[in-house]
């Protein structure tokens, strides 16, 4: 035991700056899967904790009052699955958004709004001023304040103060906004409802708003329909709670949503149903793609930790071969030199990986309050999850594991070729057929070095091509998303740069349109119908356009043509076992069957890949409202998009309160997450670029300090020679170079050829199952050459310890 | 008249070690000149090896100078001894120190490469002529490790004279070669020098210093003695032979050898 503790502190002390490069990089790997574990575990506890603090149901549901009366909810009550249901009234009412200083704020939500009464609705928690933490209690808010989600924070962007104005009818109300609550049901951005708590006095007065419109006005029969957001209308919200029978029979909130379907008629047509888990995935679904992206991160890190392992044993064994058969021919058995090895190995990637989990947990804290702005939910980090530790063990074993197979060589050292210096190991193949020409010597001397010894760089080319072909992805996700519409584009989005609400009927929007062709052509202008529909119980979108060339990624088929005609979501195809050619069968508002025929399959973000694009008529037909008015807001894309804002000025100024100009599209409010999504892609390819570099020079500084040791001979010989210490490290720098090249261009080529469809894998869970990466070959060569030239300056600058090389060394030998 | 090719003045170098100071050269003063095969002789911790990596730049001295035709070596900075090593000077060390992934011509070629104003054409020619010369042409394309001992000293005889330098500094050439190659490689230096090669070389054995034409005689770091020869017959006889060392013998003797 004494002997192996002393030999162990000899290896490490021998080897620090190896073994400090691999503390770094298993700690930096540590730190950064401890942390994608940990803020995903820690999200996903908190929505399920706040799930239960609110007492949310299994089973979501939200419609309008008269269609939830007590006949549904007794029949409901009277399933045998079904436990407690929790009934609350909700108030639909068109809302604008104010800051503090009056102005309106520029997207304001498209997306339905129920208002809800303090007290009556699900208990929601405020968060502390700060937006760090949880407060004990809310307390109801005063009477002109109200409380929103705190994604809104991030979408359209409402700070504390805020103004939201409540429009009913030609009456307004305008509460303050005074705090931000968690609401894991609808809080996140990609849902089509935004919750906002109210007192139960300010509810009721705005309460009596809405029966007084509704009067005039009736209430639309689908409350996602795309008219039912410019109507105040009463709702009623329901959470239904599976039986403890049901769930001791391991039913889901799932199976409760298609068991009421089955069995209750409301529930067979209701559009705003929701499974809790459906409700959940919504909610974590940019967790699910930067926890992916940050989860590569972290086993690229580890890779590159592995590769450097795996080298530093193979140059250790290379470099103390006469140290080793000396040791053998005291006596020692091969097993107990392995042995040696994989406990200095193992036990500093054991150091490196504690320090990486710690600094990954005190990390965590900081994001979270971040991905509450995504989620709705303020995650509180708990102690690291048990799935990091175990992932960070089992990566602990595979070191171990590549440490014990690369030690197997130690059986071939003899003690005899150990006395002799090692040198009998040595063996160069012949290379007398290409002599060195003399001209270009460095790169030549570079090509010679590395082809006597191509064992020694693959673990280089390895590092490059992890590296580059992980930076080619980052950059080319961020090059689709990059520049103005190409992220709508690329996740099947469109956007108008204008939208006109008439809100008069004395207004001709013939005359609307030549107004705005005074600022700027216009390019296309359509309309939009939308609907929700009840499959097997969950509600899922329907969206039609009077112009279908604006919707991209259409992956199988076409668009429709007809009004019997349905571009269905991946996602929904999936589940339905839907192919082009198929027949979809939907329940109209009216309750009677249309038949559709599935035109064509589509990548889209649009209700996470569940939703289906239809003709405009054809949404219109299918939500009842075929017979009405057309819808009242039109969407426009001008000549010149930068001219927007002063159009939107000269046709407020022309039509005042006649017309509306606030954005209505579909997808108008989608523009800060997009955005930040934007943000995010872009930072991530900077800082991986980054990180990227500093790795190079890491493994770069590594893998040379060993090399130095193995040729230093060679080097002395160099010198002696006449060749400058500059010349010395230019070569080893081509050497660097050229491997690194190889390595970088194979990287960037498998990540521009199957980066598309690993982003598709990945976004495909959310409906996006074609993204074609940006594989532009100027940006994919730039990067790889970019990244092959780090690895020169890095080998030129940790080559300067050529310099120490003494020509006096060859003396004293 | 011979032109000097390396003049020292008060050439000393110590060394310190745990607070001592060891003078291992002390005021030296020396000249080899253009043409000459010098061997400096002395026992072992005579500081031999030293004053021969002072002499050609590769150890700086603690005090003194060495001057390379007349121009100061002592203080050049590391380009410019380079550049010195590259175009003037050609060595020869006790192991041949060949770079190991580099074939026997490969090595010799090399250095040659970096001779200024040479086309690479040229230097394969001069090269192979080298190569032909040390009788290595069958094994040029060898690697080092391919090669017996006395082939890669004879390959490292002609890396050290393939850019024409003006001197050769040799140390214990034949240091690590068995009897057989010892002749060989001297033979091949006296070649050398006979075509005007200018030689130094180190060392303590007295049938390598007998192929010299000026013996040096270095004890305690200082020159204790100077004996001037004729140049060396490579076609002498036994008795020539037997009749040079007698003299270089006698020769030590005085100086307590």
């Amino acid at each position: 035991m004494a002997l192996m503790r002393t030999l162990v502190a000899a290896g490490l002390k021998r080897g620090r700056a190896s073994f400090a490069g691999i503390f770094l990089l298993m700690a930096l790997t540590a730190a950064a899967l401890s942390f994608t574990v940990s803020m995903y575990a820690d999200l996903n506890a908190r929505e399920e904790a706040a799930l239960a603090e609110i007492e949310a149901g299994d089973v979501y549901a939200v419609d309008v009052a008269a269609n939830i009366d007590g006949e549904v909810v007794a029949e409901i009550e009277a399933l045998p699955e079904v436990g407690e249901i929790r009934l609350n009234g909700a108030l639909s009412v068109p809302v604008r958004f104010y800051g503090a200083d009056g102005e309106a704020v520029g997207e304001n939500p498209t997306s339905g709004t129920a208002l809800v009464a303090w007290g009556d609705a699900l208990d929601f928690r405020l968060l502390s001023d700060d937006g760090m933490r949880l407060s004990d209690d809310t307390p109801e808010p005063g009477p002109d304040e109200v409380y929103v989600p705190v994604s809104l924070k991030a979408s359209p962007g409402v700070q504390e103060g805020d103004k939201l104005e409540v429009l009913v009818g030609d009456e307004a109300r305008c509460f303050t906004i005074a705090g931000f609550f968690e609401d894991p049901q609808l809080g996140t951005p990609f849902l089509e409802m935004k919750r906002f708590v109210v007192a139960q006095s300010a509810y009721d007065e705005v309460g009596s708003l809405v029966d007084e419109a509704a009067a005039l006005v009736e209430a639309p029969a689908d409350p996602f329909a795309s008219q039912a957001k410019f109507a105040a209308y009463r709702m009623a919200e329901m959470n239904a709670h599976l039986s403890d029978d049901a769930r001791e029979a391991g039913l889901t909130g799932a199976d409760l949503v298609r068991i009421l379907a089955e069995e209750v008629a409301w529930a067979n047509t209701a559009t705003g149903m929701f499974a809790s888990d459906t409700l959940v995935g919504y909610a974590m679904m940019v967790v699910v793609i930067g926890g992916a992206v940050m989860g590569v991160f972290a086993l690229l890190l580890f890779a590159i930790a592995l590769i450097i392992c795996t080298h530093t044993v193979s140059t250790s064994i290379e470099e103390g071969y006469a140290d080793y058969g000396t040791l053998k021919a005291l006596g020692l058995p091969n097993r107990a030199l392995r042995g040696m090895l994989v406990v200095e190995y193992a036990g500093v990637s054991l150091a490196g990986l504690a320090a990486g989990l710690a600094l990954g947990s005190v990390l965590v804290p900081f994001a979270l309050p971040f991905f509450a702005q995504l989620t709705c939910v303020l995650a509180s980090n708990a102690a690291p999850p048990p799935a990091a530790i175990a992932l960070l063990a089992v990566l602990l074993a595979l070191v171990a594991a590549v440490v014990a197979l690369k030690t197997a060589k130690l059986a071939r050292i003899s003690p005899l070729v150990a006395f002799r210096g090692g040198t009998s190991d040595v063996r160069f193949r012949s290379r007398g057929e290409r002599p060195l020409g003399g001209s270009h010597l460095s790169l030549q001397l570079a090509v010679r070095a590395i082809m006597s010894a191509k064992r020694r760089y693959v673990g280089l080319a390895g590092c490059a091509c992890v590296l580059c072909a992980f930076i080619v992805l980052v950059f080319g996700i961020g090059g689709t998303l990059r520049g103005e519409n190409s992220a709508q584009d690329a996740f099947g989005m469109w956007e108008s740069d204008l939208s006109i609400t008439l809100a008069s009927p004395d207004v001709d929007i013939a005359e609307v349109e030549r107004v705005i062709e005074e600022t700027s052509p216009i390019e296309k202008s359509w309309q939009e119908a939308f609907a929700m529909v009840n499959f097997g119980g969950e509600g899922r979108s329907f969206a039609g356009l009077s112009d279908l060339t604006l919707v991209q990624g259409v992956t199988e088929g076409r668009l429709p043509e007809h009004d019997n005609e349905a571009l269905v979501g991946v996602n929904l195809a999936k589940s339905m076992d839907l192919r082009v050619g198929d027949e979809l069968v939907v329940d109209g508002a009216d309750g009677k069957e249309r038949r559709f025929v599935v035109c064509g399959l589509l990548s889209a973000m649009f209700n996470a890949g569940y939703g289906t694009i239809l003709t405009y008529d054809g949404v219109r037909d299918l939500a009842g409202t075929a017979e009405d008015a057309a819808e009242p807001s039109r969407q426009y894309q001008l000549a010149d998009p930068d001219a927007a804002d002063d159009a939107r000025a000269v046709v407020e100024a022309r039509f005042g309160d006649a017309v509306d100009t606030r954005a209505t599209g579909m997808f108008a409010d989608t523009g800060s997450i997009i955005d930040l999504i934007q943000q995010l892609f872009a930072a991530m390819g900077y800082a991986m670029a980054a990180v990227a570099a500093t790795l190079a020079f890491l493994a770069v500084s590594l893998i040379i300090g060993r090399m130095l040791t193995a040729e230093r001979h060679d080097l002395g010989v160099y010198r002696a020679l006449g060749f400058t210490s500059r010349a010395l490290r230019l070569q080893f720098a081509l050497r660097f170079f050229l491997v690194a090249f190889v390595g970088c261009a194979l990287g960037a080529t498998a990540a521009a050829l199957g980066g598309s469809w690993l982003m598709g894998q990945l976004f495909g869970l959310f409906g996006v199952s074609r993204f074609a990466i940006d594989a532009n070959p100027l940006m994919v060569g730039g990067l790889t050459l970019g990244l092959a030239l780090v690895f020169l300056i890095a080998a030129y600058a940790s080559a300067r310890k050529v310099r120490r090389v003494d020509v006096r060394e060859l003396v004293a030998e | 008249m011979k032109e000097p090719i390396i003049q020292t003045e008060r050439l000393c170098k110590s060394y310190a070690a745990d607070g001592v100071q060891s003078h291992v050269l002390s005021n030296v003063d020396l000249t080899l000149y253009e043409g000459d095969f010098t061997a400096i002789m002395g026992p072992s911790g005579s500081g031999k090896s030293t004053l021969l990596y002072c002499l050609s730049g590769m150890d700086a001295p603690t005090a003194g100078d060495v001057l390379y035709r007349g121009k100061s070596i002592t203080s050049l900075r590391e380009q410019d001894m380079a550049e010195l090593r590259a175009q003037y000077f050609g060595f020869v060390f006790q192991q041949a120190h060949l770079v190991s992934n580099l074939t026997l011509f490969e090595n010799v070629a090399v250095p040659g490469y970096l001779k200024d104003g040479r086309a690479p054409a040229d230097t394969r020619a001069a090269a192979s002529a080298l190569i032909e010369r040390m009788g290595l042409a069958e094994d040029a394309h060898h690697l080092p490790s391919q090669a017996s001992g006395g082939q890669q000293q004879r390959c490292a005889v002609a890396r050290s004279v393939v850019n024409g330098p003006d001197i050769v500094f040799a140390d214990e050439p034949t240091g690590a070669l068995n009897r057989a190659n010892t002749p060989e490689v001297l033979s091949l230096l006296c070649e050398l020098n006979g075509s005007g090669q200018s030689i130094c070389m180190v060392t303590h054995d007295v049938l390598c210093a007998l192929r010299a034409n000026r013996v040096l005689y270095l004890e305690d770091g200082s020159i204790k003695g100077e004996l001037d020869l004729p140049a060396f017959r490579t076609q002498g006889d036994a008795a020539y032979l037997k009749a040079r060392d007698a003299q270089v013998n006698a020769w030590l003797s005085s100086l307590a050898w």
